[in-house]
């Protein structure tokens, strides 16, 4: 709910930060000793913090049952890996990567969508003057003051009188309009489309729409990533809406349906290790999502055309 | 979401796995199935329970004009009642926890059954019929029920020469000889976060949280009956012979597989979850009738028990009210709930039939449900819910675990939530005595 | 709502540009935006102003409330009196604060750290170890309870039956304890979140900046600590300034927690007092009402914290 979006905003200070060419640190560079030991303790200290739960979820998705109860939290028992795969892919008549693909939907296409509505706002809002354009940006700034709980109701009863409870679309909807994503996509414009650019190509007859998508979004590609991840990571967390809006279990996506299967574990130990499993092979698209854009600060794209 | 609707909704995930996909295609209910041309309708039906979808089965078999359209829901499911109810895409049937039916009343979500099933009362016993009637009004079929009784480890009883306690006298001194024998060891545990397993002792001192006074609620959490108990558990804590720790939770588990908790005083419902999470303990436990006041006093609590309604704005009353007398009243219903989906259930029918008459292996053989069928039939019908019951809960789960931290007692966590309660009320504008 | 804090930070970035209109370009931006707004308007800003005006009022009810004679009433600000007055709700706020004033600056402090560290030469393996920090805020909640469950819980907990064993009594779920038990669930999975935005500043400011610091024979220390802090400056602020929202809006994290101890209330945070109110206890107009406190509260409370900010880095 709100948790998860708020960490996301501050991104804008990145962009707020002058725009200049991407900086990765030479090999060159050789720290003294003591640094470099420093630097390895520190890091192993941070990555055993950050990991450790990890890695229970590790072992423990490798535990029969009454392993996971029985034996020890941080050594592996009886190796069960498999059979718990196949478990989970077959409970329910497979529903679990039924769920898998309505979140890869929910996600992979809504933040697709997310990205591209706020990088056109963003653009809209950097570029131009035109009345009402303050009165936008304080609006998106001030609706991340609300808290969300309260507003799950009032959306499902709108979704409910135009007829979109319980589809796909219901779901996707609602979240399309992402204020983090416009006020990202916004500084991003702000910091890295430059006005000569734009009047240039003004004057050899392109439209304002053909600037956009030629030149805009071009320019503005190492924000769209960022925007992508935080915008991939809100829909995958999605929860209350779904829940709410979906009364069939095949459009459930997978974070509401473990949560379910969690519930149902109380009584049914077999379903624990199913929810563990299942979790582990949850966060995969999001490891992908980000070694994604980690290649993308690695490979030096820089904010294009400001080189130039 | 009450704990039950959690619990239940755990075992018919399971048990109704192959079904389940079948049955949640429900679109909104009342726009699919009104003034169908012959006659026919088809309900909704949004439940929890084990068992369900087979006897749904043989219902809409039997019946080709009443067809019966089945989702199953999880615990996360109940949030979404209220808001489908409001907004007319609600089933034409759902079940839900028996403590929430005033909220909904009060909100005009339940249709008033009165009459449609009014005259079931003999089907029932005393305490589940008084659930599900506020000021002579019926609102809820009840579906099952959760008796109590205690469960304890035979061989830790023997092991130490412990006779079962009887009588709630004994009980203490059995904790205490117990807790003398092995240090490690304590006769039950107190848990904050299961406010259930306090509701039914209450409820066999013929105590209630609520109560209705004319054209009024009462607030009864602090009332002698509450005391009393409140007294036993005290000393009990005092004397460090209950073992706390929070329900459900690995921990928890674990104490219970390691031999920490010799009794389980507790609904007809526990005894699959023991054996699920403590299988271990197989042919270890036995099953007697939850000590009583007074030698001779058969006295019963309950813990949470569900119910089916018929939210407002559906337009099958007459047939959803004919297919829910039929699930859980008749023999044939009955006997699939309890066959298939292990369920204890409500009807009177139910309590008597064979099905329900069978020998438990990991109770050594024992037929622990005649223990529970006693319990049933012996449970005061002194439980009333109020309105407010989810937060009064919800509040009485914090006070209690202040008294589990020696923060306070079980007195003044009482009057803290009886006052709590009393503000919940009026502030909705109800008269409060 | 139209001054909000980060305003004027956003705002001094944007451009003052004066350009020729021509009737296209009159309307563009109206058509760009056009998807955004639309969407906005019906899915954040009509419930947002729906859940302001409901909390202007309040069903009615009578006698045992049976009747079906629920009204619903303009009570004008009886819900913000009912809000404020609500012990539990306000604690809430003092509980909030208290965590904050210690969560914030460490997972702060950590996430800046890491960034500086990744941004450095003095770190190898940095894909690694940037996934490895980031990957908690990729697990469902559901699933971080469990694991933490597994984690805090003595008889279950290799970590409390390890400190045992040392002679450490450690009770990660006590009254006293819970809170800092907490923190540390939200230190674990939001650091990472932070420290990408922070690292992608650093990512930005220009290399040439350094090449004079490095002539001088400045360490890689000085040169974080006198030249990459202040120039990620208006990053790190406003990290700060969107931690204290998180923070006072927190539910996840504590939700998780309720799932294994019941030291945590169920109003334990403002945001799960709503929470309470609107779900269990059915009472949106209340509900909204509190909403609407708490948007305030954070309002003032970025407010000051944007104040002091600038005052610090005006004096400088």
């Amino acid at each position: 709910m709100s948790v998860a979006t708020a960490p996301v905003v501050p991104v804008v200070a990145a962009a707020a930060t002058p725009p200049a060419r991407r900086r990765t640190t030479s090999e060159g560079e050789r720290p003294s000793l003591r640094a470099r030991v420093f630097g390895w303790v520190f890091m192993a200290l941070v990555a055993l913090y950050f990991l450790v739960p990890i890695y229970w979820l590790v072992v423990a998705s490798t535990k029969s049952t009454s392993d996971l109860f029985g034996t020890p939290g941080f050594t592996f028992a009886e190796l069960n890996l498999w059979q718990n795969v196949v478990d989970v892919s077959t409970y329910n008549d497979g529903i679990f990567w039924r769920w898998m693909l309505n979140s890869m939907v929910y996600s992979g296409l809504g933040s697709v969508l997310m990205t591209l509505i706020s990088l056109a706002s963003g653009y809209a809002l950097a570029i131009y003057r035109f009345r009402g354009r303050s009165a936008v940006i304080a609006l998106v700034l001030a609706s991340m003051l609300v808290p969300q709980t309260v507003l799950a109701q009032p959306v499902y009863t709108l979704l409910v009188e135009i007829g979109l409870n319980n589809t796909m679309i219901g779901v996707l909807l609602p979240t399309l309009a992402y204020p983090f994503g416009v006020l990202l996509a916004f500084t991003y414009a702000t910091a890295s489309v430059p006005e000569e650019v734009v009047e240039a190509a003004r004057l050899d007859g392109a439209g304002e729409a053909r600037i956009f998508f030629s030149i805009g979004l071009r320019m503005l590609s190492t924000g769209a990533v960022t925007i992508l991840l935080f915008a991939f990571i809100a829909s995958w967390n999605n929860f209350m809406l779904p829940l709410l809006v979906l009364s069939d279990a095949r459009l459930q996506p997978v974070t509401v349906g473990l949560s379910g299967w969690s519930q149902a574990a109380i009584t049914v130990p077999g379903l624990q290790t199913l929810v563990v499993v299942g979790a582990l092979i949850s966060i995969i698209p999001i490891i992908v999502v980000f070694v994604s854009l980690q290649r993308f600060w690695k490979s030096g794209l820089s904010t294009g055309a400001v080189k130039m | 979401m009450a704990r039950r609707t959690r619990l239940l909704s755990a075992t018919a995930v399971v048990a109704g796995a192959s079904l389940a996909l079948v049955g949640c295609s429900s679109g909104s209910s009342s726009d699919d199935t009104a003034g169908s041309g012959d006659g026919a309708v088809t309900l909704q039906f949004w439940g929890w329970a084990t068992g369900l979808e087979q006897a749904i089965e043989v219902w809409n078999e039997e019946n080709p004009d009443i067809q019966v359209d089945f989702f199953r829901m999880t615990g996360d499911d109940g949030a979404k009642i209220p808001a489908a109810i409001d907004n007319g895409t609600a089933p034409d049937v759902v079940q839900m926890s028996v403590h929430s039916i005033p909220s909904h009343v009060i909100a005009n979500r339940l249709t008033d059954l009165t009459e449609q099933v009014g005259d079931l009362e003999d089907e029932f016993t005393p305490a589940s019929w008084a659930n599900v009637t506020f000021d002579d009004k019926t609102y809820a079929v009840p579906q099952d029920f959760g008796p109590n009784a205690l469960m304890y480890r035979t061989d830790i009883f023997e092991q130490y020469g412990l006779t079962v306690p009887t009588t709630w006298t004994e009980y203490l001194e059995t904790a205490r000889a117990l807790k003398a024998a092995n240090p490690n060891a304590y006769i039950a545990q107190m848990s904050p976060n299961e406010t259930g397993y306090w509701i039914a002792d209450v409820w066999q001192n013929e105590g209630t949280w609520f109560g209705i006074d004319g054209d009024a609620w009462t607030v009864d959490v602090d009332d002698e009956a509450s005391q009393e108990v409140a007294e036993r558990w005290q000393t009990l804590l005092d004397e460090d012979l209950v073992k706390v720790v929070d329900m459900w939770t690995p921990q928890y588990w674990a104490e219970v597989n390691a031999g920490n908790i010799a009794t389980i005083n507790y609904a007809a419902w526990f005894p699959a979850l023991l054996e699920a999470n403590a299988g271990d303990l197989a042919g270890k436990w036995g099953v007697a009738p939850s000590p009583v006041d007074e030698a001779g006093s058969t006295a019963a609590g309950a813990g949470d028990s569900s119910v089916d309604v018929i939210p407002t704005g559906t337009e099958n009353v007459a047939q959803a009210a004919e297919f829910l007398t039929w699930l859980n009243t008749s023999p044939e219903a009955l006997d699939i709930l309890i066959t298939d989906g292990s369920m204890f259930p409500a009807a009177t029918t139910g309590l008597a039939s064979e099905a329900l008459a069978q020998p438990n292996d990991y109770f050594g053989g024992q037929v622990i449900n005649d223990v529970f069928v006693q319990a049933a039939e012996n449970v005061p019908a002194s439980w009333v819910d109020g309105p407010v019951y989810d937060l009064v809960q919800d509040n009485i789960k914090d006070e209690f675990a202040k008294v589990a931290n020696k923060q306070q007692t079980f007195a003044e966590a009482l009057a803290a939530t009886a006052a709590y309660a009393k503000d919940q009320l009026e502030s909705q504008g109800l008269n409060v005595k | 709502m139209t001054t909000t804090a980060a305003v004027p930070t956003v705002a001094r970035t944007s451009p003052r540009r004066r350009r020729g209109v021509g009737g296209g370009q009159r309307r563009a931006p109206y058509a760009f935006l056009a998807p955004f707004l639309g969407l906005f308007a019906v899915f954040t800003l009509a419930p947002i102003l729906l859940a302001v005006y409901s909390s202007f009022f309040q069903v009615k009810r009578s006698g045992l409330g049976f009747g079906g004679d629920n009204t619903l009433t303009f009570v004008g600000f009886d819900n913000y009196v009912r809000a404020i007055g609500d012990s539990g709700f306000v604690a809430g706020f003092g509980r909030m604060l208290g965590y904050g004033v210690v969560q914030v600056p460490l997972m702060l402090g950590l996430a800046l750290v890491l960034a500086l560290l990744f941004d450095s030469a003095v770190v190898r393996w940095k894909p690694f170890f940037q996934l490895s920090v980031f990957l908690p805020y990729a697990v469902p909640s559901v699933v971080a309870a469990l694991i933490w469950g597994f984690l805090y819980q003595p008889r279950v907990s290799p970590i409390v039956e390890g400190l045992h064993a040392m002679g450490v009594p450690v009770d990660f779920l006590a009254p006293g304890t819970v809170l800092w038990s907490l923190a540390n669930v939200a230190v674990w999975s939001v650091t990472g979140v932070n420290m990408v935005i922070l690292f992608s500043a650093l990512q930005s400011v220009p290399r040439e900046i350094y090449e004079a610091a490095r002539i001088d024979g400045a360490s890689e220390l000085r040169t974080a600590l006198f030249i990459k802090i202040p120039m990620i400056a208006p990053s790190l602020v406003l990290t700060f300034l969107f931690s204290i929202i998180g923070t006072m809006q927190l539910f996840n994290e504590p939700m998780t927690m309720r799932a294994i101890t019941s030291n945590i209330s169920g109003d334990y945070t403002p945001n799960m007092a709503i929470f309470q109110t609107t779900t269990l206890g059915g009472d949106a107009n209340l509900g909204s009402a509190m909403a609407v406190v708490l948007g305030l509260v954070i309002f003032v409370l970025s407010l000051v914290v944007q104040k002091a900010t600038n005052r610090k880095r005006g004096a400088q």
